[in-house]
């Protein structure tokens, strides 16, 4: 024998298997989709209902829609799905899920009030401005009490304990929206309002790329357990995904093509290609969820 | 039960006491031999393949000069404990004496613990389908035993007591020697502590080369 072995005796699980898996990377995706789709269903509602009609129903829609397949993931995650029910009442409010259930029981009530906004039903039309401040309210809880709920949990997970998480799945949530809008649109065939989505995810994936930049340069020199995390998602494990899926899939490509369709002031882009491009988006924002949630548990603790 | 009887560890209860119950492992004194793991699972009927107390080891040199090291690992016991921060139910919780326990009537099983704990402490029950951990055997403390592991020790290797009562064993421990705390930049403050941390921490950084586990479950790295 040469050198230093290190034996462990697993004291739980196998190699590989972490507490948060697949489940709490889809529930992050989806709960960011509610919250994205409400906030620009609402902005658009907000800033012209007859030009942004159509964005504005289909990001009503969606954000029941994603609510209502999110909530039954995030309770299937649980051991002891059953007892989900007793979070109504003994909430513990120093835990971000808590707050989490609560804003995203929240959105799920504003999503049904804003669909009777979109449908122009005369009960709920005095309460416009009201439904739809409240409802981005519990949006931006719902994007942000995800990252909260990484970001606390301990400095010994230096991917979640990043000061940056907390913007990105903000950031991401509202892009994840805007692009499945934006596919649903553009497959629709109507090109209204198009070319005003494609501008704001220009912008945000501007900020998303600067953002997951933060994240690997601070990590990478805030600790040798950061150095390591950050190497795994470089050139480790997570490398193929991080490259592959999120900076070449969901960042540099559709920075590249939204970008020249705002400088060449495109005024109705293609619609195909528009469904591609937030079809990529998409992908990049999942790979994202992904590889923050496992990042966040691939080095080994004390 | 004697004070001066290795057993007796006072019989103070849980809730509104002044009592800080931890532990000292000694690390010089530690030979490995997993008594204490074995003797956790029986005492606490805790599942095939998982653990509350177990021992890491590190093997480093080159034959014929090769030497071995332990680190016997349990929950920690923090006094700001992350854990009781993020659970959403209030399932787990400190309790007076600092022992930190977990309510399995009330956890939902979200694992919100897990990824909280710095230390790797937590698993999940397969049977009850909950957070499960080292409780420092508060159901012996209670009546005035010491938890298994410590009971169990073949090297005495494992000093349990009352942190706040500076005439106990542990105090007096605590004060006649250097001790550590595993990973204390976590801010959480562990309530055991460990004397011959630095030989193991510096045997890791030296460079793990290989890594072997049992039963063909490897973890992939050293700790610490």
């Amino acid at each position: 024998m040469n050198g230093i072995v290190s034996y462990n005796v697993p004291h739980f699980f196998g190699e590989g298997l972490v507490p948060w898996g697949m489940l709490i990377v889809i529930h992050f995706f989806l709960s960011g989709m509610a919250a994205g789709s409400f906030i620009a269903s609402a902005a658009a509602s907000y800033l012209d209902d007859e030009k942004y009609k159509k964005i504005a129903s289909i990001g009503a829609y969606l954000a029941l829609l994603s609510i209502m397949v999110d909530v039954p993931i995030l309770i299937l995650d649980l051991d002891r799905p059953l007892r989900f029910i007793t979070l109504m009442y003994r909430g513990s409010i120093t835990a971000p899920l808590t707050w989490g259930v609560w804003f995203l029981m929240g959105l799920g009530l504003f999503s049904l009030l804003n669909i009777a906004l979109q449908r122009g039903m005369e009960a709920v039309k005095s309460y416009k401005k009201l439904i739809l401040i409240l409802g981005s309210i519990c949006a931006v809880g719902v994007s942000a009490y995800t990252a909260v709920a990484l970001n606390i949990a301990t400095d010994a997970r230096p991917i979640w304990s990043n000061g940056s998480v907390i913007p990105i799945f903000m950031v991401a949530s509202l892009i994840t929206g805007i692009a499945a809008i934006s596919l649903i649109v553009s497959l629709s065939g109507v090109k209204k309002g198009l070319s005003s989505l494609n501008t704001a995810n220009a912008v945000l994936l501007i900020f998303q790329l600067l953002l997951v930049g933060f994240l690997i340069i601070t990590a990478s020199t805030s600790s040798q357990l950061g150095r390591e995390a950050a190497g795994e998602i470089l050139s480790g494990g997570l490398s193929v995904v991080f490259w592959a899926g999120l900076v070449v899939v969901g960042l540099v490509v559709p920075v590249i093509v939204s970008w020249s369709n705002l400088l060449a002031k495109v005024a109705e882009p293609r619609a195909g290609m528009t469904a591609l491009i937030s079809a990529m988006v998409l992908v990049g924002v999942f790979v994202l969820r992904y590889i923050i949630v496992y990042g966040g548990q691939i080095i080994p603790l004390t | 039960m004697e004070r001066n009887d290795q057993h007796y560890v006072g019989e103070k209860e849980g809730a509104g006491s002044k009592v800080r119950w931890g532990m000292v492992v000694d690390l010089r004194r530690c030979i490995g031999c997993h008594a204490c793991s074995i003797a956790c699972k029986a005492e606490n009927e805790v599942p095939v393949g998982v653990f509350r107390a177990w021992v890491k080891y590190v093997d480093k040199g080159t034959y014929p000069n090769v030497t071995r090291q332990f680190l016997p690992r349990l929950c920690n016991h923090c006094k700001s404990p992350s854990c009781v921060r993020v659970c959403p139910t209030k399932a787990t919780y400190k309790r007076g004496d600092g022992a930190v326990v977990v309510d399995n009537n009330k956890c939902i099983g979200c694992r919100s613990c897990m990824t909280a704990c710095p230390y790797d402490a937590r698993f999940l029950n397969a049977v009850t389908k909950t957070a499960d951990k080292c409780t420092f055997c508060v159901h012996r403390i209670e009546k005035g035993l010491l938890p298994a592991c410590v009971q169990s020790c073949l090297g005495r290797a494992r000093i349990f007591g009352d942190l706040n009562d500076p005439g106990s064993e542990i105090s007096r421990y605590v004060a006649r020697n250097p001790v550590k705390q595993l990973n204390p930049a976590t801010g959480n403050d562990p309530s055991v502590f460990y004397i011959g941390l630095e030989e193991y921490v510096e045997t890791l950084r030296g460079g793990v080369t290989s890594i072997a586990g049992t039963e063909g479950l490897l973890e992939q790295r050293g700790d610490i």
